[in-house]
């Protein structure tokens, strides 16, 4: 068996799966033996490792969206985000269930999304978590909503660990933006033009790699650059700090939002009932007595005419009073219950964060330059403020309007039992001269026909009181609060300097609740987006190189796959690109390298890639070939896991997974005769000969993958897997890749892959039939071909 | 302490205790509103109620707290007018009124002024009254006097359960101790006044006995300790603090902050000394709000010695020249720069 080592190649097969729909983008958990794939059906798709066992699925839906352009991982692994280009939408998803934990907006469909840890460790930043706990001990625990999806309190979980982490989105047009924590948009980066390819913000926060490509009539243009981000980088602890703080606040927010919502909903149009058929009456009656006059009547006299007769008892009847009745009782308090429970008690925690985003504003030296107004966090204040004055006011116009229609039903309850003859229960026939001038003080302040009324509202009434405040319209309310003869507001409006004083929340007596919270939206919106737009102005492009042209067809979804990569080694802070450029109709692998700090320089930025030969160590047969690169990421710091396609290469067997060691790359001995010679303003590809290349030769960690028209890789270097999606994108196949590196070990790894069969065996369930040949197990009887194969090979080598 | 006790509570037994001035803020207005609806049919005398008295006292001490003196006495008017001076809650206004005097005249170093007034608190509110007795004294620099009077008072409060009351005192002990330079002496009580505050959530409190701190640790030579515990309570003083709070927090901020510089190289040093000056210039501005010449000049003396360091002459003058003209009006034998918060 030891004449034909290739029998153990590197790499063990760990599973393999024929998928019923195209993928469209795979990313490994950084943490976890879990890889998320997007398909083209809009699912997103959480597999483990073993046997690519499905874990869960997240299903296209009309709500969060179809088409997934991109995923990225929390570098905790606890969270996945994901995009969506038809609605815009980007959404944080649970790694324990395929639910939206929190969905945002953006303005441009996002094309590349990468989610960076911070490495910095600061004792400063384990004191703001203090402090943050000091707001959970000081505030009450808001109450859950009756219907929600997402709670606030779910939202400062999702927060997770004090460190920062950013999310870093880029879409076409330029458009790049990053989200501390994933939720909180903290810069909108502006002046990069064209749609981008791939992004990577260094862990020590000090530069942002972008490639962009911009294309014209079918050719495109990829380049790089590198955006400085000092900023983040010599703020971090503020930044952490206004990040959690606006998170806060946008989640109590959302929280005052939702309770409105319920709010709205439990306020029923029935109870318009009074209004409408009091306005219908006023239209088809043909009296000139006024409706106030007619119940007055009524209320005095026990009498009512003919047709208020007609009205009462054939129009609204006995029945129907009753369920009016009923209906403003439940729906009031519930509203009431709402705005106690849910909205004063949110919107107070919002001002409680307010007031300290204000305190960290007024410390000028550590958030000015961040964007953090003082005096726009004090409007906000005062807006907040201003809202729970109204809701305030609600409450009260609700207290009274119960109090009101209670004793107005029961009088006309009895008046219209007594029309009907009915019997009238004595306990309810009691009425006290104050219950007849409360009952006369109501009708007197509610049944006024209001003709100016009738031409804003089409009704001439407005007896119910408390819609208004909950109608989303720019309209005054109807019936504005009687704030006449109360001292404080008399007080107050002969005040020459209280008037103006700071510290007063203005009142808008004739605003709806609507109106208010909308209004004090927009504040709070305004301040939270400064701090972005500074932020992001201040990452300058520092550098930028052309890279190549390209003028592969491809459709979009396909691109996402595609070269360039990024990634930054958190070590030696170094930003890494891996791209290809076409030379002689090969594709050859290039890597750039830039020290994350601008100012740094870092020796062998540039160089090219060839893979020279393929040989088995023990039986010394050279594989020689021409390969072309086709895919390739890093798998780790000093590893990068490759797709090379051998281009004389039977169909089937022209696929080659390799990983290729930095080490051997950046071979210090002979480092300085691999120096760029070229110039990195012009594009590099016109510029391949000043490239320096690196030939190289493998012994070991590189794989044949059999009957696999394998085209993109993504690799883990955490968990030590890879897993290879073949060119119709619905193919994988997963590779352990950190079996025995030694040759000499080859019997007992062997030996170990013999004993390890069996999990295998079960799995081949599950695989295709056309795949099982090439399992390791069957991978014997394949043998001789390889061996023919480096026969024929050879002889061409030595002519 | 000044306005140390600014949140202490109106009425004995019942302490209005806001989380923050904002949130008292908000509190005292929604009630204010509250009877807005039904005022209509109700007598005239509806609004008359002690609560309407104490959410005008306490709007008329957050006004003064924030230098808005014109609206408070505005407030305290009409107040007056309200609740006439032999009426049941009229007390309530009073006491709050000489408050706010006697802050103002403890803020403009008019000590024989506050002195005055104390009889006057200490008729309406015999602990508040000592307590403040007690704070002239210590401003008057008759240390043994307001010594043995504070042990009294924190005696007296720790029986009547007086937690704020208790915490005030012990800052005020603690201050004592600072301004005659035995820091030692200062820490146990600044901690057991922090371990109080904090039990018992009072962090505006608790903000005030950090700053006491780290002033402690700044006379104790260690600038750096001070500056990274000022991290933790600058904010809430911003936040929410009295306006002359502010102003302190920031001169500590900026006195920490030379004296940390002293051990940096020269590049880093102008820096920081830069730093320092512009917190020096926020502080200035807090102190303008309430009429604090005294602080002022402090400041202006600290910023010209800044300034002289820089080597940048004509500011320099400048502030040498402002601070000639406070020192004109109130003379001081050496600047006491390092002595009291």
């Amino acid at each position: 068996m030891l004449r034909f080592p290739t029998c153990f190649p590197s790499f063990r097969v760990v599973g393999e799966k024929q998928l019923p729909q195209e993928v469209v983008f795979l990313v490994w958990s950084p943490k976890r033996d879990l890889i998320a794939l997007a398909n083209t059906a809009g699912e997103v798709l959480l597999h483990r490792l073993a046997s690519f066992h499905r874990v869960w699925s997240f299903p296209p839906n009309e709500n969060t969206g179809k088409e997934v352009t991109c995923l990225a991982w929390r570098p905790d692994g606890k969270l996945l985000a994901f995009a969506l280009a038809d609605t815009k939408k980007i959404v944080l998803c649970d790694v324990e269930k395929p639910e939206s934990l929190h969905s945002f907006s953006v303005e441009a469909p996002v094309s590349c999304m990468h989610w960076m840890e911070v490495t910095a460790e600061s004792s400063v930043l384990t004191s703001f978590y203090n402090a943050e706990d000091e707001s959970n001990l000081l505030l009450p625990k808001l109450p859950t909503l009756p219907k929600n999806e997402e709670n606030s309190d779910e939202i400062i979980k999702l927060l997770g660990d004090v460190r920062l982490n950013i999310l870093v989105l880029g879409g076409s047009s330029g458009f790049i933006e990053l989200y501390a924590y994933g939720m909180f948009k903290i810069a909108r980066v502006t002046g990069i033009v064209g749609t981008c390819l791939a992004l990577c913000l260094s862990s020590d926060l000090k530069s942002l790699s972008v490639v962009t490509e911009v294309s014209a009539t079918g050719v495109s243009e990829v380049s790089y650059f590198q955006l400085e981000t000092n900023l983040l980088y010599s703020f971090l602890p503020e930044v952490t700090r206004m990040a959690r703080k606006f998170t806060h606040i946008s989640a109590l927010l959302q929280y005052v939002n939702l309770s409105l919502t319920c709010m709205c909903e439990a306020w029923e149009e029935i109870l318009m009932q009074m209004d409408s058929r009091l306005t219908k009456f006023v239209q088809e009656k043909n009296t000139t007595t006024s409706v106030q006059d007619e119940f007055m009547h009524l209320l005095l006299w026990g009498k009512a005419s003919a047709e208020l007769q007609t009205l009462l008892m054939n129009q609204l009847t006995v029945k129907g009073l009753k369920k009016l009745g009923q209906s403003i009782e439940s729906s009031y308090s519930s509203i009431q219950k709402l705005v106690i429970s849910h909205l004063q008690s949110g919107s107070e925690s919002l001002l409680y964060h307010l007031s300290e985003l204000k305190g960290m504003a007024s410390w000028k030296q550590k958030y000015e330059p961040l964007g953090l107004d003082a005096a726009g966090i004090e409007d906000a204040i005062t807006a907040v403020g201003s809202f729970i004055l109204k809701a305030n006011e609600l409450l009260q116009v609700i207290d009274s309007s119960m109090k009101n229609f209670k004793a107005f039903f029961r009088w006309l309850y009895v008046a219209m039992l007594r029309m009907t003859e009915d019997h009238v229960i004595p306990e309810l026939n009691k009425m006290t001269q104050k219950d007849i001038t409360f009952v006369a003080e109501f009708l007197t302040e509610h049944f006024n026909e209001a003709p100016d009324l009738y031409n804003r509202k089409g009704k001439y009434f407005n007896v119910e009181k408390v819609g208004q405040y909950l109608k989303d319209e720019d309209d005054d309310l109807v019936s504005p609060p009687n704030t006449e003869g109360n001292q404080w507001y008399d007080f107050l409006q002969n005040s020459s300097h209280l008037k103006e004083s700071p510290l007063l929340f203005p009142y808008y007596p004739r605003k709806s609740l609507h109106f208010v919270k909308r209004r004090m939206e927009n504040i709070i919106d305004q301040c939270l987006q400064k701090p972005a737009d500074v932020i992001g102005k201040s990452m300058n492009q520092a550098i930028c190189i052309p890279l190549y042209k390209d003028t592969r067809s491809e459709d979009s979804t396909r691109r996402l796959f595609k070269f360039p990569f990024l990634w930054n080694n958190k070590t030696s802070n170094l930003h890494y690109l891996l791209f290809t450029i076409l030379e002689d109709s090969i594709y050859k692998m290039c890597i750039l390298r830039r020290h994350t700090d601008i100012s740094q320089s870092v020796s062998n930025g540039l160089i090219a890639v060839k893979f020279g030969s393929f040989t088995y160590a023990t039986t010394e047969k050279v594989r020689r070939s021409t390969y072309s690169c086709l895919d390739a990421q890093f798998y780790d710091d000093e590893t990068v896991t490759v797709v090379l396609k051998d281009t004389v290469g039977r169909e089937g067997r022209d696929r080659l997974l390799v990983q290729l060691p930095l080490s051997s790359v950046y071979n210090c001995e002979d480092s300085s005769e691999y120096q760029f010679t070229g110039n990195y303003s012009t594009r590099l590809d016109e510029q391949c000969g000043a490239i320096p290349t690196r030939t190289l030769h493998f012994e070991k960690h590189w794989r044949l993958l059999e009957s696999m028209k394998a085209q993109y890789v993504a690799g883990n270097g955490f968990r030590k897997v890879s897993c290879v999606l073949s060119s119709n994108l619905r193919h994988v196949r997963v590779f352990e890749m950190d079996i025995d590196d030694e040759w000499e070990l080859d019997e007992s790894s062997d030996d170990d892959e013999e004993g390890s069969n069996k999990p295998i065996k079960i799995k081949d369930e599950v695989l295709s039939e056309s795949d099982t040949e090439s399992q390791v197990a069957g991978a014997a009887a394949s043998t001789p071909d390889i061996v023919i194969k480096v026969e024929k090979l050879d002889p061409e080598l030595d002519s | 302490m000044g306005g140390g006790s600014s949140l202490g509570p109106l009425i004995d037994g019942a302490p209005v205790c806001p989380l923050t001035s904002t949130m008292a803020l908000q509190q005292a207005q929604m009630l204010l509103s509250m009877n807005s609806l039904e005022s209509v049919n109700a007598g005239v005398q509806q609004n008359n109620t002690e609560s309407f008295a104490v959410a005008l006292c306490h709007l008329a001490e957050l006004h003064a707290e924030q230098g808005c003196f014109a609206a408070a006495s505005e407030v305290l008017k009409h107040l007056k007018e309200r609740f006439p001076p032999n009426s049941q809650h009229a007390q309530l206004w009073m006491l709050c009124d000489q408050k706010i005097q006697f802050d103002r005249a403890m803020h403009d170093g008019k000590y024989h002024l506050a002195d005055s007034l104390v009889t006057g608190i200490t008729a309406l509110h015999s602990t508040e009254g000592v307590y403040r007795k007690a704070v002239v004294l210590q401003a008057q620099n008759q240390m043994t006097e307001a010594h043995k009077l504070l042990q009294k008072l924190l005696i007296h409060c720790q029986k009547m359960r007086n937690t704020e009351m208790v915490i005030s005192v012990l800052l005020s002990v603690a201050e004592l101790y600072l301004r005659s330079s035995s820091p030692t002496i200062a820490l146990p009580v600044l901690l057991q006044a922090l371990a109080l505050s904090k039990e018992y959530r009072l962090q505006y409190l608790a903000s005030e006995t950090v700053l006491n701190l780290a002033f402690a640790q700044l006379i104790l030579g260690i600038p750096e300790q001070a500056l990274s515990l000022l991290h933790m309570a600058i904010e809430p003083i911003l936040a929410d603090g009295a306006v002359l709070d502010k102003g302190r927090a920031m001169f500590l901020l900026a006195k920490c902050q030379v004296a940390s510089a002293a051990s940096c190289d020269p590049p880093n040093k102008t820096e920081a000394l830069e730093a320092a000056i512009e917190n020096l210039n926020e502080a200035k501005n807090y102190f303008a709000k309430v009429d604090c010449k005294e602080r002022i000049r402090d400041v202006v003396y600290f910023q010209a010695r800044l300034y002289h360091t820089l080597g940048k002459t004509q500011e320099r003058n400048r502030c040498a020249m402002l601070f000639r003209q406070l020192h004109q009006e109130l003379p001081a034998h050496g600047v006491p720069l390092i002595d009291h918060l």
